[in-house]
């Protein structure tokens, strides 16, 4: 076997400052090359000279700056006469620096194997020298580049061990001259990236191996792809030239029906791939993978020529690629693993695949892993957890009368009946079929309850559940994240944390069934934390950000209790004008950051809850009311002046007044410090502020009954809660000191942590008795409910009230709809009628569409009797569990559809996009990570 | 200032001062608790009446709408059913000088109800025809139950009558209970309404309807006992599962007192007990008040004099609270008006069937008395009595001086239809709520 003859071919493009040590590695081979000649592209750096001294001015070829590697290659190779025997062509780039064996080693491996005609040496990173960059590299059915590496993985040989591959790298690439005049060459319409896919490709189609040979190493610094060094080839960008250039080779290279399949996979994963980078706020990615396939798609005669080019053994040659491309459920596992980082706060969408961007390694080598002691043991190991865990107990042992109940319900919350789906229906609808009709918008909460819903497999129950019964945990584990920057001291977050979540506040809301109030307490302790980023950030496109997400999460709470707004703003423009002043003075930010910022958290909800806050204005009493029923026996009528100043806002399911106690002697003792005055007067201040709007809003009656004065106490009790968490690392000092400070230390704690366990422990004792249940009666009888065929009505009789229903209870939100007033009067007063016995009522109800008459049990035997008696009734069924119901013997009418006015969809489709904006504005994105591109760039420029 | 800043104290006592400010705030504005809501009845304007009378051919019906008076002639035998706004009124008046049937009738076309009770002379002194009539566009299942001294006498012969839309039933009670000398049926629909009414004819002479009497109650006032000779009788029936122990006191021109040795009338469950007052009302025009621990249903008979005696029929009636007319009034018309509790006062005014209405007039009823007030109008005319103050219960009388005997028909002032009291009703949502 003769020895082969070598032809090197060194192609350098502005790449000095790698090109030296190439060309030193190139002279230094234990193999010599028999020629080797190199092709400048017309480099601007000096690239020309350095090639012209190390080869001879005569081997180095000047071509313009525009030619593409192949090119180059192509060009030289027409130039360079046949070698007569069995000649390899070795292409090196500039930014390539092999191995001193490295050719060697690759002419052993190919005159191992006869059939191999293309070989690759392993690649590994130019600046960390043992890091690996490829082994052989393949494809997926979608275009996506897979090297089968981790990131940044080491070479320690784990890979080693020479073996065929789909396609490997030209820099360093070995191939038989012979064989790159058959395929034609790298093809010319792929100037960069992913030409050595589809040269690989054709070379296999053609009946040889491709392979990849580990001992053979090159140093490789990816100095395109990496963006080191302009591209000139092409005006695009090389993320989309990438992206191009993997679909067409894909296309033009995958048999037809393979192809067609891999088109379609293309077409759903370019439109995934846009949406999530559009979401990760990457709209140059978005924009890149959209013209990438539209580049392709737009040019089917380019792909059909390609295709035909490449028709040769293609069928024949996939049956053994096929083996070699990324299997299938790659896919999957790749989505699982982004989803899992995107809720470890990465962005959604990972920029590794087309070739390893260098990430900071400092970063990487900082999330060393602990010892690992099982992940779940760390969990549960927190601190927080374990609060979370204790919170969730006590909320258990207290709320066991309402657990496994078939509808919870009562007090404020309509039993919960229905799916996500019906509340979307209800919510996007212009005409409600509710009751006597109505197209009053629909409260914006029940969009928020219908998207949890969602989340939760549609189950409206288990939204509410979460919401509602765990309101105390969740708000504990709000208050005690929210605290996480601000307050040092474990123990004193968890106090903190603790007694937040078992104010009387939550108790009270819970029992009442008062899911407005229950969401807002979830959503106090988020709205301070953010209103501190807003006010104190140094960084001012974090505090931006976090005023986004405050007039976000702000709009969540205003639906829920209007309240929230009026309440909020007040602190929030005070805190404005203080800090944004002081802060200012102080210098470090821009001025008037924070009151811009405060303006857009203000603005956000009343632009996201338009018409129905516009609804509310025109008549201000329901601005004081919340989500869910307002009924009288809900709250204390006279509420007592201690009750308020202990933060109990009455009504029931409240602990002793007294329980807080604790908390306000702590807070009170507070004052005495002589450090930290500022915060503590802050916190008083907000404190006093919450307990004053407290009592004028108890004052107030609106439709018959006081205001509830919960979500004032909430912001009182968080002043309190944060001021003394605040000052709380006094303690420990004090109890150093010794003597009677140590004692007094002891017995403030002890005061303190009084709060949060006596509340607990009076709640566990007395559990849940209040209105809320956790089995409410279905009131429509399941018979009125499998007769609704046409649109009828049924009148619900209970007690001295009634109400009218439509096939099934209310949803979430549809009671508070206020209906046309003129036929409601009529209607009660035929129903009335009707009870008292009065004729010519039950055309009337008929008329107003309603068809059937039910009476929740128990009926009272007159009231049966005066139905009974009613000639245009007709009793259907009578007992004494199951109440009765009687037909309507008169015609019955269809309530009209009323006409929807035409922005009512206009509107929806507007604040869906307003949210999604906002959302956006407010979501952690890809632009803080790019803070460690400068150090990569200034490691790689090292 | 400063000072007090720096002052260790300072803030405390500034936090403290503004608790306290607040905790006056609180308490001042502390408010009294909200009055509940009203629980009681309400009064509503009735929207449209259906009246129902047994048919009689070529009778003259009187209808009294408020402000006129039309009449109308039976066309056929068949149930004449009127229908109207509210306010409707309409009767009318048989008068017969010789048979039989002999003497004044009156009848005031009822309201289809779902029960109905009436009282009077039972089928062994009388032939009572009930009829039964189902105005409404549903079929009614009616129950019959005739009481008598002895119980309930009736059996089930009258259970579960269906009467189709548009028809009506007569029935003899005799055939239901044949020897029962004093009697309260009471007429009950286990679904539907039916409108009832019962003729009596003596078999001592005299001819009348029966009034309908208020439903059971603790305290029945009976107005429109007539003045002058003859029979009065007191029938009271106890329909409950307790005996009734009855307290009876006259309320006469002259005075309010119980009378002598029918001070109580014990009413054994389930029976009606008849009650002798001819002495004790002594000829005078009066009414009776009845109050009993459990509810009972009570009517009166009055029996004229003369050789051919003609009866009239009253019974326990609300008082004028809601107002009250009468449709068919003749020459000889009067009411007796009874104020109980203190001082009353009504307004009455004449619509005669031919010109105008008549000015209306106030008349004073003094405490504890009944007052006879004639009605000075001729020819067919219609009566409303609207009240003014007081506690008012009243009858019509109509009363025809023969040779043979005093023909006499007395009507007890109903509630008029122009109101009706509904028990109050809320149109809430929280009616879902467990």
């Amino acid at each position: 076997m003769s020895r082969p003859y070598v032809t090197v071919i060194v192609v350098a493009h502005d790449g000095a400052r790698w090109l030296g040590e190439t060309l030193r590695a190139l002279i230094n081979q234990s193999r010599r090359p028999d020629r080797v000649v190199g092709v400048d592209n017309g480099s601007r750096d000096g690239s020309a000279d350095l090639l012209a001294q190390a080869l001879g001015p005569g081997n180095v070829l000047s071509l313009p700056r525009s030619t593409s590697f192949g090119e180059s290659v192509a060009e030289v190779l027409e130039k360079l006469p046949p070698a007569g025997r069995e000649e390899w062509i070795w292409l090196l780039h500039d930014d390539c620096a092999p191995d001193r064996r490295a050719l060697e080693e690759l002419l052993t491996a190919a005159a191992q194997d006869p059939k191999a005609a293309v070989l690759g040496p392993k690649l590994r990173d130019w600046l960390h020298r043992r890091r690996l960059l490829e082994l052989g590299v393949t494809v997926g059915r979608t275009g996506r580049r897979d090297t089968g590496l981790e990131p940044l993985e080491f070479d320690q040989g784990q890979h080693d061990g020479t073996r065929e591959t789909l396609s490997v790298s030209t820099a360093g690439m070995l191939i038989k001259r012979e064989v790159w005049e058959r395929v034609g060459g790298l093809d010319p319409f792929l100037p960069i990236f992913r030409d050595d896919l589809d040269l690989c490709w054709r070379v296999r189609n053609a009946g040889h191996k491709v392979l990849v040979v580990t001992s053979a190493v090159a140093w490789h610094a990816e100095a395109a792809a990496r963006r080191r060094r302009r591209i000139t080839v092409s005006g695009d960008h090389p993320r989309r030239l990438d992206r191009r250039n993997a679909i067409f080779v894909v296309m033009a290279n995958l048999p037809f029906r393979a192809m067609l399949w891999a088109l379609l996979r293309n077409v759903l994963g370019s439109a995934v791939r846009t949406l999530l980078f559009i979401v990760s706020k990457q709209p140059a990615n978005a924009l890149d993978e959209v013209l990438a396939l539209g580049s392709v798609l737009g040019h089917p005669g380019r792909l059909l020529r390609a295709r035909r080019a490449r028709r040769q053994g293609r069928r024949k040659g996939y049956r053994r690629i096929k083996w070699f491309l990324t299997p299938p459920g790659a896919a999957y596992r790749r989505l699982v693993d982004m989803v899992q980082s995107f809720l470890a706060g990465q962005a959604p969408v990972d920029a590794a695949g087309r070739h390893h961007i260098a990430t900071d390694p400092d970063a990487e080598q900082e999330l060393a892993p602990p010892p690992d002691t099982g992940a779940f043991q760390r969990f549960i190991g927190r601190p927080g957890v374990i609060l979370m865990i204790g919170l969730t107990l006590v909320t258990l042992a207290a709320e066991r009368s309402l657990l496994g109940g078939e509808r919870l319900g009562g007090g404020a919350l309509v039993p919960v009946i229905g799916g996500a789906r019906d509340l979307w229906d209800f919510y996007t609808e212009g005409f409600h079929d509710i009751g006597l009709g109505s197209t009053d918008p629909a409260p914006p909460y029940v969009a928020v309850i219908a998207a949890l819903s969602t989340l939760f497999f549609g189950k409206t129950w288990l939204a509410v559940s979460v919401l509602l019964l765990g309101s105390v945990p969740l708000a504990g584990a709000t208050a005690y994240l929210a605290t996480r920057h601000v307050i040092p001291g474990v123990p004193a977050r968890a106090w903190a944390a603790a007694t937040y979540a078992l104010l009387p506040v939550a108790t009270g809301a819970i029992a009442a069934g008062r899911l407005g109030t229950a969401v807002v307490f979830v959503l106090v302790p988020l709205y301070a934390w953010l209103l501190g980023v807003v006010l104190l950030a140094a960084d001012r496109r974090r505090a931006r950000r976090a005023a986004w997400a405050l007039g976000l999460w702000l709009a969540v709470g205003t639906a829920f209790v209007p309240l929230v707004y009026p309440l909020f703003a007040v602190l929030g423009v005070l805190g404005a004008v203080a800090f944004g002043g002081a802060v200012r003075t102080r210098g470090p930010r821009k001025g008037g950051g924070a009151g811009v910022s405060m303006i857009i958290a203000l603005a956000v909800p009343p632009a996201l809850l338009l018409p129905w806050l516009a609804s509310l204005v025109t008549d201000p009493g329901r601005l004081l009311l919340e989500a869910g029923l307002h009924d009288p026996a809900l709250v204390d009528q006279t509420l007592a002046p201690e009750s308020l100043l202990a933060l109990s806002p009455g009504g029931p399911g409240l602990p002793p007044f007294w329980v807080t106690a604790g908390l306000v002697v702590t807070a009170l003792a507070a004052l005495l410090m002589r450090r930290q005055r500022m915060i503590v007067a802050i916190g008083w201040g907000v404190a006093l502020y919450g307990v004053l709007a407290a009592i004028l809003v108890s004052r107030i009656t609106v439709e018959g009954a006081r205001v509830w004065p919960g979500v004032p106490l909430a912001f009182a009790g968080t002043g309190l809660v944060v001021l003394v968490g605040l000052t709380a690392h006094r303690l420990p000092e004090l109890r150093a000191s010794g003597g009677l400070r140590r004692l007094g230390a002891v017995a403030i704690a002890a005061v303190a942590f009084s709060t949060p366990l006596l509340a607990a422990g009076f709640w566990v004792a007395t559990g849940v008795r209040g209105p809320l249940v956790g089995d409410a009666p279905d009131v429509m009888p399941a018979l009125a409910a499998a007769r609704t065929a046409n649109g009828e009505r049924t009148v619900v009789l209970k007690g001295s009230s009634f109400t009218v229903l439509h096939g099934r209870g209310p949803l979430l939100g549809e009671s508070e709809l206020p209906t046309a007033s003129q036929e409601r009067a009529r209607l009660a007063n035929a129903v009335r009628g009707l009870v008292g016995g009065r004729g010519g009522d039950a055309a009337t109800l008929g008329q107003l569409g309603v068809g059937m008459v039910a009476v929740a049990p128990p009926v009272p035997a007159e009231l049966a009797a005066t139905l009974d008696s009613q000639p245009s009734l007709e009793r259907m069924s009578l007992s004494k569990d199951g109440g009765g119901l009687w037909r309507l013997a008169e015609p019955v009418t269809r309530v009209p559809v009323q006409p929807v006015g035409v922005w009512h969809t206009m509107w929806l489709y507007a604040q869906g996009a307003m949210v999604l904006v906002v959302a956006l504005l407010a979501a952690p994105g890809r632009r803080q990570e790019e803070s460690a591109e400068p150090g990569a760039v200034a490691l790689a420029g090292a | 200032m400063k000072a007090f800043i720096e002052n260790r104290f300072g803030l405390l006592t500034l936090v403290v001062v503004a608790l306290a400010a607040m905790y006056g705030i609180a308490y001042v504005t502390r408010p009294a608790p909200l009055p509940p809501p009203p629980t009681g009845p309400t009064k509503v304007a009735v929207e449209s009446v259906t009246t129902v009378c047994p048919g009689d051919k070529g009778r003259r019906v009187d209808v009294y709408l408020p402000g006129s008076l039309s009449s109308e002639t039976m066309e056929k035998d068949a149930p004449y059913v009127t229908k109207g706004p509210g306010g409707l009124e309409a009767g009318y008046v048989t008068r017969a000088t010789s048979g039989s049937a002999r003497g004044l009738a009156g009848v005031r076309c009822t309201e289809p109800a779902p029960a109905t009770w009436l009282l009077g002379p039972g089928p062994a002194d009388a032939d009572v025809r009930l009829h039964l009539i189902n105005a409404d566009k549903a079929p009614a299942m009616v129950d019959v139950q005739v009481f008598a001294a002895e119980g309930l006498v009736s059996g089930d012969a009258g259970i579960g009558l269906e009467i189709a839309p548009g028809k009506h039933r007569e029935i003899d009670l005799k055939t239901l209970a044949p020897s029962a000398d004093v009697m309260a049926v009471s007429v009950t629909t286990s679904f539907g309404r039916v409108a009832v009414a019962a003729r009596t004819v003596l078999e001592s002479g005299g001819v009348d309807w029966l009034p309908a009497a208020g439903a059971p109650a603790t305290r029945v006032v009976v107005p429109g006992i007539p003045k002058g000779g003859g029979l009065r009788r007191l029938l009271v029936a106890a329909p409950g599962e307790t005996d009734a122990t009855v307290q009876i006191k006259a309320v006469s021109e002259d005075a309010e007192y119980a009378m002598k040795g029918r001070e109580t009338l014990d009413v054994p469950a389930g029976t009606v007990t008849a009650l002798d007052i001819t002495t004790g009302v002594a000829g005078s025009s009066a009414a009776l008040v009845l109050t009993s621990p459990v509810p009972i249903v009570a009517g009166a008979v009055s029996i004229g004099t003369g050789s051919k005696p003609d009866v009239a029929y009253t019974a326990g009636t609300p008082s004028l609270a809601l107002g009250s007319a009468v449709a068919r009034n003749t020459t000889g018309a009067r009411l007796l008006l009874t104020a109980l509790g203190g001082p009353g006062k009504v307004r009455v005014q004449v619509v005669p069937d031919k010109g105008a209405a008549g000015e209306p007039y106030e008349v004073a009823v003094p405490a504890g008395r009944t007052r006879d007030v004639r009605l000075k109008a001729k020819g067919d005319f219609a009566v409303v009595v609207t009240p003014v103050s007081g506690e008012v219960y009243g009858a019509r009388l109509l009363e025809e001086r023969r040779r043979d005997g005093v023909m006499l028909t007395t009507q007890p002032l109903a509630p008029a239809r122009t109101w009706t009291l509904l028990p109050p009703l809320q149109d809430t949502p929280r009616v879902v709520l467990p």
